[in-house]
């Protein structure tokens, strides 16, 4: 069971963490802004050359191929490294037009504006609190005793395959799904500052747009190369989304993750807010590569606790982070990226059932 | 019709606003700093007026779209990774401009400022920054009239364009320059000597608050006694700007006939979040002045003056209550720093205004 630590306990932690966060923060600068622009010209360099080579499939089926790995990586990178980090505000300092949360706009179905809402708001808020976390099995995955079983549970093994596969669109609806917008009770207890209208003109129009680009406008002007572009462009959008689910389940859904309840986080310090995150995210060990194409994602832990440090910088920050959950004796996830899916589909599995 | 269509196509094929946008960061590999927004201009040399104020010379790209005098423009430079920007006027004449493509900006280090004197440091000759499309509507319409300009400290810089310009349309004029500064020395003092020489319509009095005191009654009278047949100018701190306008309406001049234009307010020497102040919120015009007793971040004072701004977290992590600062002081109680005073973006749950703050909200 998790280990409740002393109020003078939370309190030190929540010093202790800042600490980290303020001498990390004091460093930014320079280097964060260059490396943001790199990430973004190898992402802009990469779309264009994966739209490019791909129409060339007709010179040898290679260039379609290799148009395709392109695309995913520019689409991976689009949303991992820079859009997730973008809309999270890491970047918001440097004044860029373009690279802030207010404007930044991704290659994914979900509208920004609704996935701050939903992930920066809700997610971050209120981490693996059941009930008021959505993203916590985002409503169609029971992942823990504390929810209800029901029996769609029985083959949501399934759902969780079709989840992943059609992620962008799982992400895109996530909101709606939870006011209600079309189907189902309201619930009373919302209290969303967008209204049902403004959230499908704007699910319709991104929607709209995404699939303008990808299997319409792209595919018309490659002329007779026309079905293998829309064919490399559904492969690139799948292989994102199976990507992009599997390291986020990697983060919040391992096997000793843990769970909260409403009552356990009524009026919580900020050293208990700490905690949870600690609690709630687990970590992916890899290389500096891998962790760039997860966006960092692999260091969930340091993302939950310092949400708007650039993200390159939590690997190193995470030696500091691993010598604090040490000293107060909390449980630090981490593992391999096999070995922590391997406890995702196993909890994904053991859950299915009552 | 067409621009729609781009725009939609942009945000379509691109995520972006425009297409320039997506390329951005590409560009800036072969030109450093090269922005959508902006145009670019070359420093060619910086000039010392005197210890505290120096003018940027620059060559202006040839696309910018020239100016008026009296405008003011945005620069933009990067610091430390951050686009920083400031305002200042325009000091040289659009016939320079028209001539040779080169623009001046007159600027006082500020003591405390982060960026005046930091400018002056580091900006190099040759160095290309980024600067705004001329801005502002404190333009002399008509030469017709006879003119009063009245400046204080750094705010002769339109003025200088405003002089200049006008000698250069050799219409008949009637200008008078009433320029106050407080304890440091005036400013182009030889050269305005030479103009009023030149020219028959211009006279300038140089005063120095210090030994006679601000702006009164009687120094209008003193220095220009048919002041109220003028159309006057003036452009200085707030206080000054305020007293005179004040001083004009009392004299019976029309407020048609008074124009001005603020600068922004000064660095805040002593830095204390307790440091009460206005708080505009533009888009709603309402004011509100914040206390010195208790702090209040921006949020709660938006709040219970009744606006209700988009929020989330409420504690600096969902980025959702960012709003744009325009000018000011803000103290960010998350990463406990005082932000700069130029416009930025802000996270209104966890700012704190010291002082005057302006917020679009
Ligand atoms: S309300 Fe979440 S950052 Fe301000």
């Amino acid at each position: 069971m998790i280990n409740k630590l002393s109020k003078q306990q939370y309190k030190q932690l929540a010093i202790d963490l800042d600490v980290i966060r303020d001498e990390t923060s004091s460093h930014i600068g320079k280097r964060d802004a260059n490396y943001i622009r790199r990430i973004i010209r190898i992402q802009r360099s990469a779309e264009i050359l994966g739209r490019i080579t791909m129409v060339m499939g007709f010179i040898h089926p290679l260039f379609w191929l290799l148009g395709v790995v392109s695309l995913s990586l520019s689409k991976i990178l689009d949303n991992m490294e820079i859009g997730h980090n973008v809309l999270h505000g890491q970047y918001d300092w440097m004044n860029d037009a373009n690279i802030n949360s207010r404007h930044f706009e991704w290659d994914i179905a979900c509208d920004a504006g609704s996935w701050k809402r939903i992930h920066n708001y809700e997610h971050h808020t209120y981490t693996n609190i059941i009930g008021k976390d959505r993203d916590f099995g985002y409503g169609l995955l029971r992942l823990s005793d504390d929810i209800k079983w029901r029996k769609k549970n029985l083959w949501q093994f399934i759902t969780y395959i079709n989840l992943s596969l059609f992620f962008e669109w799982g992400i895109a609806y996530h909101e709606m799904a939870a006011e209600r917008v079309f189907i189902g009770q309201k619930k009373n207890n919302r209290s969303s500052q967008v209204t049902d209208a403004e959230l499908k003109s704007n699910f319709f129009g991104k929607a709209t747009r995404q699939i303008f680009k990808d299997y319409i406008f792209f595919p018309l002007i490659s002329g007779p190369m026309m079905l293998p572009v829309i064919a490399g462009n559904f492969i690139a959008n799948i292989i994102r989304n199976l990507w992009t689910a599997t390291i986020i389940f990697c983060g919040h859904f391992t096997e000793d993750v843990h769970t909260f309840s409403e009552e356990e986080c009524k009026n919580e310090s900020r050293g208990q807010w700490y905690h949870r995150q600690m609690l709630g995210s687990s970590n992916l060990s890899g290389s500096r590569w891998f962790h760039i194409l997860t966006g960092h994602l692999s260091c969930q832990i340091e993302h939950h606790l310092f949400p708007a440090i650039p993200a390159h910088r939590y690997v190193d920050m995470s030696i500091k982070v691993m010598e604090i959950a040490k000293k107060y004796d909390i449980p630090y996830n981490t593992g391999s990226f096999f070995k922590q899916y391997a406890t995702v589909l196993k909890r994904v599995y053991r859950f299915s059932f009552p | 019709m067409v621009s729609k269509v781009y725009q939609w196509l942009a945000k379509a094929l691109v995520n972006n606003k425009s297409f320039k946008g997506f390329f951005e960061p590409l560009v800036q590999v072969f030109f450093p700093f090269w922005t959508v927004d902006a145009y670019r201009a070359k420093l060619i040399k910086i000039r010392d007026e005197n210890k505290e104020v120096y003018s940027l010379v620059l060559k202006v790209s040839k696309y910018w779209k020239g100016f008026e005098a009296g405008q003011y423009v945005e620069i933009s430079v990067e610091k430390n990774g951050a686009y920083m920007s400031r305002i200042f006027s325009i000091s040289s004449a659009p016939g320079l401009y028209t001539k040779s493509g080169v623009i001046e900006l007159t600027i006082r280090k500020q003591q405390q400022g982060c960026i005046t004197p930091w400018l002056y440091n580091t900006l190099k000759k040759g160095q290309i920054i980024n600067i705004s499309a001329a801005k502002g509507h404190f333009i002399v319409n008509n030469l017709n009239r006879s003119l009063l300009l009245i400046a204080g400290g750094s705010g002769i810089t339109p003025f200088r364009s405003i002089i200049s310009e006008a000698l250069r349309s050799r219409q008949a004029i009637d200008i008078h320059l009433l320029y106050y500064t407080h304890g440091i020395d005036h400013l182009f003092v030889g050269e305005l000597q030479q103009q009023v020489e030149k020219c028959q319509g211009l006279s300038v009095s140089f005063v120095n608050s210090s030994q006679s005191g601000r702006i009164c009654l009687a120094h209008l009278q003193q220095y220009c006694s048919d002041f109220k047949n003028r159309v006057s100018y003036i452009c200085g701190p707030t206080g000054m700007i305020q007293a005179t306008k004040q001083l004009l309406l009392g004299s019976n001049v029309a407020e048609e006939d008074i124009r001005y234009e603020y600068f922004g307010p000064a660095p805040v020497v002593n830095l204390d979040i307790k440091t009460s102040g206005t708080i505009v919120f533009k888009q709603s015009c309402i004011e509100v002045e914040s206390t010195s007793k208790k702090t209040h971040s921006l949020l709660e004072i938006a709040e219970s003056a009744g606006l209700s701004p988009t929020t989330g977290c409420r504690m600096g992590i969902c980025h959702q209550c960012i709003c744009q600062k325009q000018q000011g002081i803000v103290y960010n109680t998350l990463t406990k720093v005082f932000s700069d005073t130029g416009s930025e973006e802000v996270q209104i749950c966890i700012s704190v205004p010291v002082g005057n703050v302006t917020i679009n909200l």
